[in-house]
């Protein structure tokens, strides 16, 4: 069934270019370039709240706890701003969709066990942020999009991006 | 295909690197702040307090043999709290500790809550208070939304 005014064709080339567009894949880096910095960073004001988020999922075993509440949130925001400046985009965006596939079974673990905890996502504060099945949609649209930027980032908007756009205006400028 | 494999190996190699750099940096960061965690096992403090039932609990309650103590932030304590709790956050025991002794008047049975599976602001508390002679206190784990979930009846205002 076409549509009428739109051919088939055109609906197909149309869907093409808006998935090779350069920046879709900028603007679901930089998304969640911004929300992996922000949880890490969250995370590593109040370490031994994260600690206790860890414990309450019975996921870790205890002699993990510690080094987990360490080293997650660093590792968490070097991926965020890895993701915003563009620099080691496939590796970064790699490790994001990693990441968010390890919250994805732990989130699901617990929610099948019905705890009733802190989710731990973006606040430490015990009794915030309570797990729910919603929070698995949200798991997975974040782990599409870095996927789609493993796959389709055309390193547009990066920073290394941007200095080279200067060059070449300025060169411009200088030497019409 | 190469080309496929060859960008694997490289984002899987660059992402190796962020989490050895991310792992090193969490390390160092925890090796030079003050309220540094502990690297073997996390425990949240040595010792152990008795539970008492959310049934027991309300039992006591209505003969006025129980006093409530909210762990949580005053914040929260506001909102809404088991009937006649004192609030008293485990860091701000000092200044709490001879109202509770007062209202306690070595009858009643101290009991600490807090909300939510993963908080242990009440057990914290209660520990606390063993440490300083309390031997009778008690912990109603999860205890805001279990005694909400019975539909007990709770209060309002301010500390």
């Amino acid at each position: 069934m076409d549509a009428g005014w739109i051919s088939r064709g055109k609906g197909k080339a149309m869907i093409r270019r808006v998935l090779s567009s350069p920046v879709i894949a900028c603007v679901f880096r930089i998304f969640l370039g911004a929300i992996f910095l922000y949880a890490g960073l969250i995370k590593i004001l109040d370490p031994s709240g994260f600690a206790r988020n860890l414990i309450a999922y019975q996921v870790l075993p205890p002699i993990f706890i510690s080094i987990a509440a360490m080293t997650l949130p660093t590792v968490e925001v070097l991926t965020g701003i890895n993701l915003l400046l563009g620099v080691w985009i496939d590796g970064s965006a790699l490790l994001a969709s990693g990441l968010l596939g390890i919250f994805f079974v732990a989130l699901l673990l617990s929610l099948i066990r019905g705890l009733d905890i802190s989710c731990g996502c973006f606040s430490t504060a015990p009794g915030t942020d309570t797990i729910k099945w919603s929070f698995l949609v949200r798991d997975i649209l974040l782990m599409a999009m870095a996927l789609y930027v493993v796959f389709f980032d055309q390193k547009y908007g990066t920073v290394r991006y941007m200095i080279r756009f200067v060059r070449f205006s300025r060169s411009r400028k200088e030497d019409p | 295909m190469p080309k496929v494999s060859q960008k694997l190996k490289t984002s899987i190699l660059q992402a190796a690197g962020i989490m050895i750099l991310g792992i090193a940096a969490g390390i160092l960061i925890n090796a030079l702040r003050p309220d540094q965690l502990p690297w073997r096992g996390y425990k949240m403090q040595n010792g152990s307090v008795e539970e008492i039932s959310l049934q027991n609990a309300w039992n006591g309650h209505q003969k006025g043999e129980v006093l409530f103590l909210d762990a949580r932030d005053s914040w929260s304590f506001e909102e809404g709290h088991l009937p006649e709790a004192v609030h008293c956050p485990p860091n701000a025991l000092d200044e709490s500790f001879p109202k509770i002794q007062r209202l306690l008047a070595g009858r009643m049975m101290p009991v600490a809550y807090c909300d939510g599976e993963g908080c242990h602001l009440g057990e914290d508390l209660a520990l606390a208070l063993k440490q300083r002679g309390m031997t009778n206190v008690k912990v109603l784990s999860n205890g805001w939304s279990r005694w909400m979930q019975a539909g007990y009846p709770v209060e309002r205002g301010k500390p």
